[in-house]
């Protein structure tokens, strides 16, 4: 008697061909739905305030300096104080709805809690003003910010993707006037070479403790 | 596993150099840990029962899980509503304060983070800082941050709001206004604040009946006494350490525990700073009854115990007489005497005599005031008064102790005569001597109040309870030393609604200023510039009339003084008139003629917009009001000390009829840094215990007594008594006990309660330094004491090396031969190091052992504690770890101090074990460390032949307190569990320093980047740089002849190398040179 039914015979092959096929594609999957690619890129989560960066930066045209006043000397390109919204707003569109809580924490001194959006871990130490100082602008990380009504991510900010930069910057090295252009490409190394108005002293650390402390 | 011992010991059997009296001995169990890869325990954990093992595996299963369902948790900015002027958030902000000790000001620059102060350091502009620390002043941060601290004010227990105790203390001082207020009593401690002072005369003035007293369990109150006795007034001696050429400490530990001792390391170590052979060293000669810090440096050291100084001052003056030094009417009092050898003390005398008016002689402050004049009179023979000796007026007397106040204060309460006590500040009922029973006497005062820190021993005992406020949130002002003014400004708004002292004795004047800020800021306005000018004017129309100073005339010239910016103000109002014509001693003249003719009504407080007032924000900027010190001429009363001298001679000593001596502790002083953790787990700079205090006994006592280190005994004196287990500590005088304060505190905190034992209980007013006769008897049982002194050794090589002054001078080179090794062949191609190269240079020479580089590394790189247990399993954590090697007899050891941590080697060992490249090297040379790639395998610990990495063996931050993780670094890492770690230069501050410098466009200079051990360092021992930098002074000590790599042999190449110490014995008693092995490399082959 058979105590195997003749269906069984088959199983074999076709386990294989399942490995065969599906192990790449999990492998695969994982690789990319896995990654900050795929996890970080595109968080866009909901601020208390619906602050449209197109409308200021791109429509308007205002300077990313002049609410993210840190970003020249610290590390933190700062989130602004109530009080630098206030500069305008006590004046402009002072009775609208959509500004009840930045109205209402100038009233009562509470501050506002924006919604982190690019985030790296805790232990790596970004430092924006090393950044702008060495000629990367805004929008070779945070993308085209004066096109976003509301912000979402576009790099992966990844240690991969770091670290393509950190092993060949000049690209993305523009010269200090360019630093707030959102429209500014990265150009070839041929053409970043023969600019006389970038940093050619640029020396990106690649080793650990350059980022982890 | 045990480790094969490489064959490159000179000779079996004792080691030249001993960690401990077990190493010495070489017992086998010292042998055994040595051997051992790893340390007993060290990778043991708490057994877990089986069904502990499932609850945690199916915890950690279920949290894997739920972790994958969240796709990244939500994160908040919080940005401030309105920013304060100035502040860029990322940047932190120093300010300039205040630390206070002794009741002296010590200046310091705090480092805050977007408001949160984390780390202290000193400030170089500060006279008694010099920008050095000592361990407790690292502390201080964590001591704020303390959540054991009283957080509400307390009426029976029960938490009011302040109001209410305002409102009760008003109505009932308000009843005192009839009588003059016989029955008010305040109790503080010692502290030279103009502030307090000026309240206390508002005080006085409102109730002039009512009495003042002060405490403190460690006070200089006896060198008061001395120098008043000696020179007729209250002074401050300030010592020329860096001038003089012979130094003797008698009983005076004057580098670490003394009054002004950061001031005194700074110029002890740069008379001594050897760099050439033929550069000048100051010669030291300690004589003390137990190894301290200071004894630990000594060219020369004499067991002497305490009660014997007297003695030892006076066979010293005999011989000196002998010399044909002139003592006059003191001259008959001079004995010889056998405490010291003839010899020894000859060539002391030798010294003495040749470096008149360039020699210092230092009487510690537990020694009673007849002894203190005795120093003083044999320093003024020598012709050192007013050269290496000079002294100071103590500004505000008044708040300073005087011997047996608190024994006044329990007296009068005995007799019925308080009715209500303030006890503002300190925890008097703790500290107070046995013979003292302020805790019994509380309970017959019919109101108390305590301005308390914590609910501790003395505020539990009173009705009324005020939280006070830290010394980092408070504002106020303390004079240092030599008179300098500088202001305490508060660096957050009190955590826990504190009040000061000066706040609640404004309440109690009835003061118009009520808050710190406007009290501060009077006293400041009615000092006038220099900070001195009205005070002692003040002193002087006191007690028959209190009337404020003319302001009007001191605001006038203030403002002068502001024009012409601040001119220096060097005049003291009594001082003798060398100031300049400038404004300030205008200044003083003038107030120093109204207070002599009759006191004008005070004018009411001139409205100031403080961002007018210059000198007010330049002494808050600076941290201190520049002045000179005013010193004053002293005048040697030589009959008055010669009157004393001999009067109480020491009684004989046996092991049963001991002396026991009191000392105030290197981290915990008095017992006020009890609870906090950082400094209760610092290794002793001499034993190395942690977690608890022990009675140092000699080795001679423990034979007779038949004694080990950890048996308790009960050691009795003037019939009280205490448990307390015992260490055998070499170099202690045969009959002497030491006992440390500090310890033994039973309500406090989560730190301190129950660690260690109070030796408090056998203190008594008339014996608080030193007691004679005590007896002590074998209790039976024993006492775990965790002590780091034998972990992490490192066998038989030559890892400390030393020399005399004589042998530098012969062989500049002797450090380059004490191994022989063959050449040093790498095995791959070495690197090449083309940018920065950093190196730190440590001089042996310098390095006192006082430990403050230790909590310094701990505070900077969010380094845990762990706890007793955990240190008995040696897994302490500290990055940087001072190791203290003993050579010579256990009744006669030198000590060398050498701070290790990691020495980032160039062929770093542990790097070619990782098996995950966390640890790595970076192209400038350090060795680095990454910890969210470390697996916690611990193959690079085993691998480092030095012994400096840490193992996180647990969540050391798990359950950490809310108010503590306000004292992290924000810019470096907190380690998780299973994660190693170690010294990484300092790499933040490395990395902020170079990025600043490309942001501002410019080179990195030297002196940009300095390390935490570094700027601790009240020694300026550790230097810091670019080794590739040719300038700078790192690059220039690596070509120092006599420095070393430790372990050189193994071609490890580390970047951290030592200057090798050098002692300067006097050519008498200098020892037979080690025996000349040094023959050339070339003969090794």
């Amino acid at each position: 008697m058979q105590i195997f039914p003749r269906w069984t015979v088959k199983l074999p092959p076709m386990i294989a061909a399942a490995v065969a096929l599906g192990g790449p594609a999990v492998l695969g999957a994982i690789w990319y739905y896995f990654s900050p690619r795929h996890t970080d890129v595109g968080y866009q989560p909901k601020q208390p305030v619906p602050y449209s960066h197109k409308l200021h930066a791109g429509d308007l045209g205002m300077d990313c300096r002049y609410c993210h006043t840190g970003v020249e000397r610290s590390a933190v390109a700062m989130v602004p104080p109530t009080q630098t919204c206030m500069n305008c707003h006590a004046f402009i569109k002072k009775e609208s709805a959509l500004l009840a809580p930045i109205q209402q924490s100038w009233a009562d001194g509470s501050p506002v809690e924006w919604v982190r959006i690019h985030k790296i871990p805790d232990y790596a130490f970004f430092d924006h003003s090393a950044h702008i100082s060495a000629g990367v602008g805004c929008s070779s990380c945070h993308g085209r910010v004066d096109q976003m009504v509301k912000v979402h991510q576009v790099q992966p900010l990844s240690m991969g993707w770091c670290l393509e930069c950190h092993r060949d910057p000049q690209p993305n090295l523009r010269p200090k006037s360019e630093i707030t252009n959102m429209g500014w490409q990265p150009r070839p190394v041929e053409v970043a070479q023969n600019d006389p108005n970038i940093r050619h002293d640029v020396n990106p650390p690649q080793n650990c403790t350059g980022c982890h402390r | 596993m045990s480790k094969t011992i490489l064959p490159l010991t000179k000779e079996s059997g004792p080691p030249q150099y001993w960690r401990s009296v077990e190493h010495l001995a070489d017992k086998p169990e010292v042998r055994a840990m040595i051997e051992r890869e790893f340390p007993d325990g060290a990778h043991t954990i708490d057994a877990p029962t089986r069904r502990t093992f499932l609850t945690l595996m199916s915890a950690s299963f279920a949290m894997m899980g739920l972790t994958g369902c969240v796709r990244r948790p939500e994160e908040k900015i919080i940005p401030y509503q309105k920013m304060p002027e100035g502040l860029i958030p990322g940047i932190p902000q120093f300010y300039a304060s205040a630390a206070s000790y002794y009741g002296e000001a010590i200046g310091v620059l705090v480092e805050s983070h977007e408001g949160r102060p984390t780390k202290l350091e000193g400030n170089p502009d500060h006279p008694a800082s010099l920008g050095g620390t000592l361990p407790w002043m690292q502390g201080l941060v964590l001591d704020l941050y303390d959540p054991d601290r009283l957080q509400a004010p307390t009426h029976d227990k029960k938490p009011v709001p302040f109001d209410e105790v305002k409102a009760a203390l008003t109505a009932k001082l308000a009843g005192f206004e009839r009588d003059g207020g016989g029955k008010l009593r305040i109790l503080l401690e010692n502290t030279s604040s103009p502030s307090v002072a000026r309240l206390r005369r508002a005080v006085l003035k409102r109730f002039p009946k009512a009495r003042f007293h002060v405490y403190d369990a460690v006070s200089s109150a006896e060198q008061r006494a001395g120098t008043k006795l000696a020179f007729g007034e209250p002074l401050r001696a300030i010592y020329g350490y860096d001038r003089a050429k012979t130094i003797v400490s008698v009983d005076a530990d004057f580098l670490a525990t003394e009054p002004g001792s950061i001031h005194a390391s700074k110029l002890f170590t740069r008379g001594r700073r050897v760099l050439r052979a033929t550069d000048r060293m100051s010669r030291l000669w300690v004589a003390e009854p137990a190894l301290t810090v200071t004894g630990a440096n000594a060219d020369h050291r004499f067991r002497v115990p305490a009660s014997q100084a007297e003695e030892f001052l006076l066979a010293l003056g005999a011989q000196l007489a002998s010399m044909g030094v002139s003592f006059g009417s003191l001259q008959g009092k001079l004995k010889a005497s056998p405490v010291v050898p003839v010899e020894a003390l000859k060539a002391l005398a030798d010294d003495l005599a040749k470096a008149r008016g360039a020699s210092v002689i230092v009487v510690g402050s537990r020694q009673p005031a007849h002894v203190q004049a005795l120093g003083h009179a044999i320093n003024d023979a020598l012709g050192n008064t007013g050269k290496t000796v000079r002294f100071t007026r103590v500004a505000e007397a008044d708040l300073l102790e005087s011997t047996g106040d608190l024994k006044a204060l329990v007296d009068d309460i005995n007799k019925g005569g308080v009715d209500t006590l303030l006890v503002l500040g300190g925890n008097p009922v703790y500290g107070a001597p046995g013979d003292v029973d302020l805790g019994g006497a509380l309970a017959k005062v019919p109101t108390r109040v305590a301005l308390s820190s914590h609910e501790d021993e003395t505020s539990t005992k009173c009705d009324w309870v005020i939280p006070l406020a830290h010394e980092l949130e408070s504002w106020g002002d303390v004079r240092s030393a030599d008179g300098t003014l500088t202001l305490v400004q508060p660096l957050i708004a009190p955590i826990f609604d504190g009040k000061t002292v000066a706040e609640i004795l404004a309440l109690v004047a009835k003061s118009p200023e009520m808050r710190g800020h406007d009290i501060v800021r009077a006293t400041f306005r009615e000092l006038g510039p220099g900070g001195v000018a009205a005070m002692a004017a003040a002193a002087q129309a006191l007690p028959t009339s209190t009337a404020a100073p003319a302001a009007t005339t001191l605001q006038a010239v203030m403002d002068k003084a502001a024009a012409v910016g601040l001119a220096s103000a060097s005049a003291s109002a009594s001082a003798a008139p060398a100031a300049s014509a400038s404004a300030a001693a205008s200044a003083s003249g003038s107030a120093m003629a109204s207070a002599s003719a009759p006191p004008p009504p005070p004018p009411p407080p001139a409205p100031v917009d403080e961002r007018h007032d210059k000198p007010w924000r330049r002494a808050l900027h600076d941290g201190v009001l520049r002045a000179q010190p005013s010193f004053v001429e002293a005048k040697l009363d030589l009959d008055a000390v010669a009157k004393l001298a001999g009067s109480k001679p020491a009684a004989a000593m046996t092991s049963s009829a001991l002396e026991v001596t009191f000392a105030p502790d290197n981290a915990l002083h008095d017992g006020r840094f009890a609870n906090v953790a950082w400094l209760v787990e610092l290794p002793h700079p001499i034993t190395k215990t942690v977690w608890d205090n022990c009675a140092w006994v000699s080795p001679k006592l423990a034979t007779e007594l038949s004694l080990e280190s950890g048996d308790v005994v009960k050691l009795s004196v003037g019939g009280r008594s205490i448990d307390i287990p015992v260490w055998i500590v070499p170099g202690n005088a045969d009959y002497s006990v030491t006992l440390h304060l500090g310890w033994g505190r039973k309500m406090l905190g989560r730190v301190g309660d129950g660690r260690g034992f109070n030796v408090a209980p056998l203190r008594s007013t008339v014996a608080m330094g030193f007691a004679a006769g005590a007896t002590m008897a074998k209790a039976g049982s024993r006492y775990q004491i965790a002590v780091t002194q034998e972990h992490n050794m490192l066998e038989g090589r030559p890892i400390v090396q030393e020399n005399t002054l004589e042998g530098l001078k012969k062989d500049p080179k002797f450090t380059h031969h004490a191994v022989h090794h063959p050449p040093l062949l790498p095995l791959w191609e070495e690197r090449k190091y083309e940018g920065h190269k950093w190196g730190m240079i440590v001089d042996l020479n310098a390095c006192t052992g006082c430990s403050a580089c230790v909590v310094a590394c701990q505070a900077e790189n969010n380094i845990p504690t762990v706890g007793k247990e955990q240190v008995t399993r040696q897994r302490e954590m500290h990055w940087l770890r001072i190791d203290r090697y003993f050579s010579g007899t256990l009744d006669e050891p030198k000590v060398v101090n050498q701070p290790m941590a990691c020495v980032q080697c160039e062929n770093a060992p542990c790097e070619n074990v990782c098996p995950v490249n966390a640890t790595s090297h970076s192209p400038e040379g350090l060795n680095e460390m990454t910890y969210n790639r470390c697996i916690g395998t611990r193959y690079c610990s085993n691998n480092c032949p030095y012994k400096v990495r840490r193992f996180n063996f647990l969540d050391y931050h798990e359950d950490v307190p809310e108010t503590i993780k306000l004292v992290a670094n924000p810019n470096v890492t907190v380690r998780m569990r299973g994660v190693m770690e170690k010294c990484t230069y300092c790499v933040q501050r490395i990395q902020a320093a170079k990025i600043a410098s490309k942001r501002d466009n410019r080179k990195l200079r030297d002196g940009d980047i300095v390390t935490a051990c570094q700027q601790a360092c009240p020694a300026d021992a550790i230097v810091f740089g670019d080794l590739n930098d040719r300038s700078s002074r790192v690059a220039r000590l690596s070509q120092v002849d006599h420095g070393f790599a430790v372990l050189e042999e193994i071609n490890t190449k580390p970047r951290t190398t030592y200057l090798a110490k050098i002692r300067n014995p006097h050519p008498a008693l200098a020892e037979a040179a080690p025996a000349d092995h040094g023959k050339p490399h070339s003969e090794h082959g």
